[in-house]
């Protein structure tokens, strides 16, 4: 049962981080990636995807995948 | 609890392959789930078009309120997956309705936010910002309250003696959507709130 | 003889969503013209399309008809999967016809816009307005069907359902689709707007996505129903 203590660590970690008000591009990446991790963790435990047909399982990782990298590239070139 | 944990990652062998809920549910899960990176790509365009005005209108957001509302939906689903795992092994699911407190918690809280931010001065007139943040957090919030009656559904199914594989389906289906509705704020939370 | 009659009713969903595509193409509506233009940009886009867009629209307004057999089609199914489901087949109906009425009214505005593009702007801008927002902002009729075609799906309970249990879930995935172009109301520009990401192009992609989707699987679903009892003849009137 490490995965619920995980997600609020993660959820504390990003708060300290983003709620300082710094405005350098490489903690607002730190924030999303750990943001789309906790979505990983909730998809994969309490979803259960992770015993699910490989189809779906792959289908939710290609998501968090994408919107993933898509999230990044946006903050780092826009 | 910890007992409990070790009997599921047991009791579920890699090669046990199973689709929680109806497949085709996750259709309409991963459909909705794409939609609303499509909110999250718009948030981070206006984000990096317009990076002075993002923060200056996230500072009217309540960033404590954001966090509280993040806890009270994490400690929902763990709640709900816990429970899910007990009506699976029979066993009475007690936990069920302190997931409907918070999720209900998290309603509550997010009106009192609305109500801050609006009393405010900011409507979703009154730029980009507040716009997309009244908009995605207003149907992540129609999104919460569906998910309040799949948690109904849940508690209701909790009280029977016992559950037919049909019910058991209906309550997989109801957590996987309770657990997408708590996946999406996962990321809104930070978008709006602290990545500045 | 109903397998057939079913079987060709269905497919009028291929024809609209033909026409329909057809007609915003032929109009030069795709991309569509943006809220924020100006009342001469406008009145100078009606003159200059004049021709393409009245004929664009009287393709539309065939495509129009063609979604009365594609409904009556439906809400037939809907009764074979189980008489007891008369009331949602009803809704459907319902919510179909409102949706042909729908596509009628701004085909008919646009009409009338394109009528006299050479009129004092600030009318043919009115127009165009009352003309894409009944265009856009139609979408309830199309939702409320969207779910209680789902609804209805999800009620067969048989082993092997008249129509697949997925696409209730597809149905419903698509009335939430649907549901951003409401927010039209308030917004010129940005995803919300009637030329927007969310209002337009993900709610015209549903929309015939939808259809196409519907089509085929009514299609499947209509050759496996039981072919018919013969209407009873008769007494002759004394």
């Amino acid at each position: 049962m490490w995965v619920f203590p995980a997600l609020v660590l993660a959820t504390l970690s990003s708060w300290l981080l983003g709620v300082e008000g710094s405005t350098s591009t490489a903690i607002g990446c730190a924030v999303v990636a750990i943001a789309l991790i906790k979505v990983r963790l909730v998809g994969l435990h309490f979803m259960e995807l992770r015993n699910a047909p490989a189809a779906l399982r792959v289908a939710f990782e290609i998501y968090v995948a994408v919107t993933g990298t898509t999230l990044l590239t946006l903050y780092l070139v826009l | 609890m910890t007992a409990t944990a070790a009997e599921t990652e047991h009791s579920a062998p890699p090669h046990h392959r199973h689709i929680p809920g109806e497949p085709g549910l996750w259709i309409f899960l991963l459909g909705d789930m794409i939609m609303f990176s499509v909110f999250f790509g718009f948030i981070a365009v206006l984000h990096g078009r317009h990076p002075r005005m993002f923060r200056a209108s996230q500072q009217a957001l309540h960033p404590d309120l954001g966090l509280l509302n993040t806890l009270l939906l994490l400690t929902a689903s763990a709640l709900v997956a816990r429970g899910l795992r007990q009506l699976r092994s029979g066993r009475p699911a007690r936990t069920l309705p302190w997931a409907l407190l918070c999720a209900l918690g998290f309603a509550a809280v997010k009106g009192c936010e609305y109500a801050l931010v609006i009393r405010d001065g900011h409507t979703p007139s009154s730029n980009d910002f507040f716009m997309y943040y009244f908009v995605f957090t207003g149907i992540h919030l129609a999104h919460l309250t569906i998910g309040i009656g799949a948690l109904t559904v849940l508690v209701v199914l909790s009280r029977r003696r016992a559950l037919s594989p049909g019910h058991l389906l209906v309550a997989e289906g109801a957590a996987a959507y309770w657990h997408m509705v708590d996946l999406l704020w996962l990321v809104l939370f930070p978008l709006f709130y602290l990545v500045a | 003889m109903s397998r057939r009659i079913l079987i060709a009713c269905a497919s009028f969903g291929y024809l609209f969503i033909a026409l329909f595509f057809a007609a915003l193409l032929i109009a030069h509506w795709i991309p569509p013209m943006a809220p924020n233009w100006s009342a001469e940009r406008v009145a100078a886009f009606y003159t200059d399309h004049a021709n393409s867009i009245r004929t664009g629209l009287v393709v539309m307004l065939v495509g129009a008809v063609a979604t009365a057999p594609f409904v009556a089609a439906l809400s037939s199914l809907i009764r074979r999967i189980d008489s007891r489901l008369a009331p949602l087949a009803a809704i459907q109906l319902v919510c179909g016809a409102a949706n042909v009425a729908a596509i009628f009214v701004p085909v008919l505005i646009f009409t009338a816009t394109a009528y006299r593009p050479d009129r004092s702007p600030d009318i043919t801008m009115a127009l165009n307005d009352l003309g894409w927002i009944s265009l856009v902002m139609n979408a309830f009729p199309a939702i409320g069907q969207a779910t209680v075609v789902g609804v209805a799906i999800l009620a067969d309970k048989r082993p092997t359902p008249l129509l697949p249990r997925w696409a209730a879930y597809l149905n419903f995935w698509m009335a939430f689709l649907f549901l951003p172009s409401i927010l039209l109301t308030y917004f010129k520009t940005g995803p919300f707007a009637w030329n927007g990401i969310l209002s337009f192009w993900v709610a015209a992609s549903a929309f015939g996505a939808w259809f196409l989707v519907m089509t085929y699987l009514m299609v499947r679903a209509a050759s496996r129903v039981d072919d018919d009892r013969a209407p009873a003849v008769l007494e002759p009137v004394a």
